[in-house]
């Protein structure tokens, strides 16, 4: 049976747990704050590029993209995963691992190569899968242009014909409490399909597409497609402080139940102890006078 | 009058800003909005946007490559980076001039490093410019 140092030696070291996980959930609130910021900036400009987009769709017509291209023949594929750096954020790295494994088993017909963001289910699936690039960052989150240059990597393959799809999986974000694993396919992609009458409609005006409306969607479409990259981006490192932050407020509640209880515990045996000495001294001190 | 709005990735660079005439570098050339503008969508090539505002003050931000689009009295500029004059910090951009200069006039071997370096010599010659237009002395 332990004895009352050795549980006061336990409890110190779990309060000592409490202090780390207790701050390591607000730093991750901190983050995820910013990270949430950084969503809320890119979207008035992926909802103004989307809008755009769509009214100029709507006067072209057989407008075609090198994007755009369908290549059944084509069995190769690209699969960049986002994932962690860093470990202690509940089933983040897990639930996505489980995705991108039944993604893979599903589309046995393809030839996928995996690219990774995040070494986290890198080191758990890379056995098993087609390693490609590990792209890294300067900093800790990357940059826009880093982003861009990820992208434009991924694209030039598909554009060249080397590969006939790319897919993007991530954890796309819902609420700090809940994010859910995703494997979105990013090339090739298609217009929006929108009722173009009712757009037309709602564009009385002669509107003047300069040079013309053609030239506009070639400089658009590259624009929409590292959007959709980026905010994968964003989405995955703002769920990973949310889940980093679910999680270490339950090692905190956790901790304290602990210590709760290895507390009580300690109490009843030094009563106990406290109890029996009396007991003795008590039944002593009878003895003499007895 | 129309409202003003320049949107990048990164965030917001002006929202609702009023003004009576913006000059838009395009792929064509500059173009001079004012009031009652036809309707336009167009493609900006790197350069400055100077907006007036109901005073008279000049606003300048600079643009890379994007769209510029003019919508009744709206005109919205989506640009892949966008700096307000009033934000550069013009010692820093010419230092980041020096340094690209310098690297370029090393050796440099691949293509790749090369256009970086191109890249950020035109983006802090853009800068430095753009901080002129505040009216600081040389």
């Amino acid at each position: 049976m332990a004895n009352i140092k050795d549980l006061k030696k336990r409890i110190k070291s779990t309060k000592g747990t409490y202090k780390i996980t207790s701050a390591m959930k607000l730093v991750s609130a901190a983050k995820l704050a910013r990270a949430q910021q950084r969503i809320l900036s890119l979207k008035p400009y992926s909802e103004e590029l989307m809008k755009t987009l769509r009214t100029v769709a709507a006067v072209t017509e057989d407008y075609n993209h090198d994007y755009f291209l369908e290549n059944q023949e084509n069995k190769l594929a690209h699969l960049l995963v986002i994932s962690s750096d860093k470990g202690l954020c509940g089933g983040y790295n897990a639930q996505l691992n489980k995705v991108v494994r039944k993604f893979i088993k599903d589309n046995e017909d393809l030839d996928i190569k995996v690219h990774f963001i995040g070494k986290k289910v890198k080191e758990l699936i890379q056995d098993e899968v087609n390693v490609g690039t590990h792209y890294t960052f300067e900093k800790v989150e990357p940059k826009h242009t880093e982003i861009i240059d990820i992208a434009d990597e991924l694209s030039l393959d598909f554009t060249t014909g080397e590969v006939g799809k790319v897919f993007v999986a991530f954890n796309s974000f819902e609420s700090a409490m809940s994010c859910e694993a995703v494997v979105n396919q990013v090339l090739p992609f298609s217009m929006p399909e929108d009722d173009k009458e009712k757009i037309k409609e709602n564009f009385p005006f002669d509107f003047k597409y300069d040079p013309s409306a053609e030239e506009i969607l070639d400089t658009m479409i590259p624009e929409v497609y590292i959007n959709t990259v980026y905010t994968a981006v964003l989405d995955a490192i703002a769920s990973e402080h949310g889940m980093r932050m679910v999680a270490m407020e339950n090692a905190s509640k956790n901790c304290n139940e602990v210590i709760r209880k290895l507390t009580l515990k300690m109490n009843k045996l030094r009563q106990a102890a406290i109890t029996t000495e009396l007991i003795e001294v008590v039944s002593g001190a009878e003895s003499l006078n007895g | 009058m129309f409202k003003l709005d320049i949107l990048t990735p990164n965030g917001v660079v002006v929202k609702g800003l009023t003004c009576k005439e913006i000059l838009v570098p395009t792929v064509r050339g500059e173009i001079d909005i004012l009031e009652g503008h036809t309707h336009v969508l167009t493609k900006l090539s790197t350069g400055i946007v100077t907006a007036k505002d109901l005073e008279g003050k000049d606003w300048c931000f600079s643009v890379t490559h994007g769209t510029c689009k003019v919508l009744g009295d709206s005109v919205s500029i989506l640009s892949m980076t966008s700096e307000s004059a009033e934000k550069i910090d013009l010692d820093r951009a010419k230092d980041a001039l020096d340094k690209a200069e310098k690297k370029l006039a090393e050796a440099i071997e691949s293509d790749s490093e090369l256009e970086k370096f191109r890249r950020k010599k035109a983006r802090a010659e853009m800068r430095i410019k753009l901080a002129y237009t505040r009216g600081d002395s040389y």
